[in-house]
């Protein structure tokens, strides 16, 4: 595969940096890819802005950082406000639609996962919503095989918590197909 | 399916992480540190490691505390580290000149954030080039210093910090950067049999024989260090010393020990002249920069290589000494040479205009910190030179 960028943005507590981190992992650990992955926070240890981008490339990574996003996973609207304008042109967004409004992009493809939500009704545990997003974007993009990420997931995630992340995970995949269908 | 062969002895981890399995894997089984952004990750990766390995990690008072028990454990026979980012290593430095002065084999990483004081806590910075050289007041000193731009780098170069303290017998500096630290890429383990690391080297003379610093011979290398506590009297202070290591105000004593410190360096550059050089042979211009600006300016000198424009870059490894012959040559075959690094001071830009000699003109392409230039602003500036504009 070409190099591709996925930036992750919302608040600092919503494990999107885990799930950059899962993606990495999976790349580089499992599937034998080029894979870098950085991150910028602030002093916070929760609620602050919280950025992680990840680059995947089957060749060696010479520019760790990300750039203009071929996918961009955007978890509040203050992270969409500030850096929707950076996305790729035809990039992919992947939105929780109970968090941020979206303007019009004609260029952009949007799509609305309401993932906070889908991991309260799912699993009851809102900390999982990260799974449910990462499920969407892997069942949308297939920038890795999602059996290879689920292996990921069970082998990293704190230790009694692999059911209901392997569960978000899925979730999020059906609810791409579900949104994907209607389109 | 699953491709596990790619898996055996791989991990998909940050540099601060590797900083600290490197240590490990150098022997290190002393640690002692404060905690700091960038840099708490290789302390909590050691303060997790270590009762795995038999090592001894402390979380001290503050900065000043734990690089004199590193100088200590030093002294014991171990082979020790601290690490810090800017506002701590400030602190350090008057434990530095101690360890410098009492040729203490020891390693010290400064992973740079954006400054000057606090600065940025989070975001990265290149503003401590000449701060780890000689930040130590006094002066005479014997830094080296060694600058990875990757995560594999981070582990592989830090067992190259504590082989270099040994041979050395010097505190010698991982400079790196939040960048560096902080990315997760994959980081290979080798085998441990693989790895060449340097133990430390005990007398072989009795203690009556014995000169703790080789003073007459200035500039002496591999030299033994032997441990307290087997008889050899080791004399250690803030005091100039004689070779026997008794306190001296003589004109003549400091004279020596300052040549000899300075010594240990400068006679021995064929060993400590380290750098990346890529497609310079046919080079018009060249770009030259260490730790995370390497990455975006090779992208740049990629584009416009791709475009016919004949650039090549080189990248100091080990930054302290300063790799001048190197950068000399480079200047005799180019025209122009573009820094770009993390802070606006021109610290970087400033060594390689001193090593070039006047041969070719060098721009610095300066930026407070926070965020890494972008290759394409590495790239812009470098079309602007080449035009004169």
């Amino acid at each position: 595969m070409a190099r591709t960028e996925i930036r992750f943005a919302g608040f600092g507590g919503q494990g999107l940096l885990l799930a950059g981190i899962m993606m990495g992992t999976a790349a580089t650990i499992l599937d034998c890819k080029n894979a870098a992955q950085t991150q910028s926070y602030g002093t916070e240890a929760r609620g602050g802005a919280s950025q992680c981008n990840v680059v995947i490339d089957d060749e060696p990574i010479t520019y760790v950082g990300v750039v203009n996003p071929d996918v961009f996973v955007c978890m509040s609207q203050e992270a969409y406000d500030k850096l929707i304008a950076d996305v790729r042109e035809k990039g992919l967004v992947f939105y929780d639609s109970d968090l941020v409004k979206i303007k019009e992009l004609p260029k952009t493809r949007q799509i609305p996962i309401p993932a906070t939500k889908t991991a309260i009704d799912s699993v009851g545990r809102k900390i999982v919503a990260n799974m449910v997003i990462l499920g969407s974007v892997i069942e949308s993009t297939r920038i890795l095989d999602a059996d290879l990420m689920k292996k990921c997931i069970r082998d990293n995630v704190p230790k009694g918590t692999e059911e209901i992340n392997l569960k978000a995970f899925d979730k999020g995949r059906e609810l791409y197909r579900e949104i994907a269908g209607k389109a | 399916m699953l491709k596990q062969e790619c898996s055996i002895n791989k991990y998909f981890v940050q540099g601060d992480e590797a900083i600290a399995e490197g240590a490990i894997a150098a022997g290190c089984r002393y640690f002692a540190g404060y905690p700091i952004t960038p840099a708490s990750e290789i302390s909590e990766t050691i303060a997790r490691r270590f009762p795995e390995v038999g090592g001894v990690a402390i979380q001290l008072e503050d900065e000043l505390a734990s690089i004199h028990s590193v100088g200590g454990a030093s002294v014991a026979g171990m082979k020790a580290m601290t690490v810090s980012s800017g506002p701590g290593i400030s602190l350090k430095l008057e434990g530095l000149g101690w360890g410098i002065k009492n040729e203490l084999p020891y390693v010290v990483v400064d992973v740079q954030r954006a400054g000057p004081s606090n600065g940025v806590a989070t975001r990265v910075g290149q503003g401590d080039l000449y701060t780890v050289k000689y930040g130590s007041a006094g002066g005479n000193n014997s830094i080296i210093a060694i600058s990875p731009m990757n995560v594999q780098e981070a582990f592989d170069l830090t067992i190259d910090c504590f082989n270099l303290s040994e041979i050395f017998r010097t505190p010698v500096f991982l400079l790196t950067d939040e960048t560096v630290g902080h990315t997760r890429e994959l980081l290979v383990i080798p085998d441990a049999r693989e790895l060449k690391i340097v133990p430390r080297r005990k007398p072989t003379v009795p203690p009556s024989e014995f000169l703790m610093y080789p003073l007459n011979t200035p500039g002496t290398i591999d030299y033994p260090y032997p441990n307290i506590g087997e008889g050899y009297g080791i004399c250690v202070s803030p005091y100039t010393h004689t070779a026997k290591g008794y306190a001296t105000t003589s004109e003549k004593d400091h004279d020596k020990m300052a040549t000899h410190l300075v010594r240990k360096v400068t006679d021995h550059l064929d060993r400590l002249t380290r750098v990346q050089e890529e497609m310079l042979d046919d080079a018009e211009y060249g770009i030259i920069a260490y730790g995370c600006e390497a990455r975006p300016a090779m992208e740049a000198m990629k584009k416009a290589r791709a475009e016919g424009i004949k650039v090549g870059f080189l990248r100091p490894i080990i930054i302290w000494p300063f790799p001048d012959e190197p950068i000399y040559r480079m200047a005799c075959k180019v025209k122009k040479i573009l820094v770009p690094e993390l802070n606006r001071d021109g610290q970087l830009s400033r060594e390689v205009q001193r090593a070039a000699k006047g041969r070719a003109e060098v721009y610095h392409l300066g930026s407070g910190g926070v965020e890494t230039h972008q290759p394409v602003h590495v790239y812009d500036e470098l079309m602007r030179i080449i035009k004169g504009k």
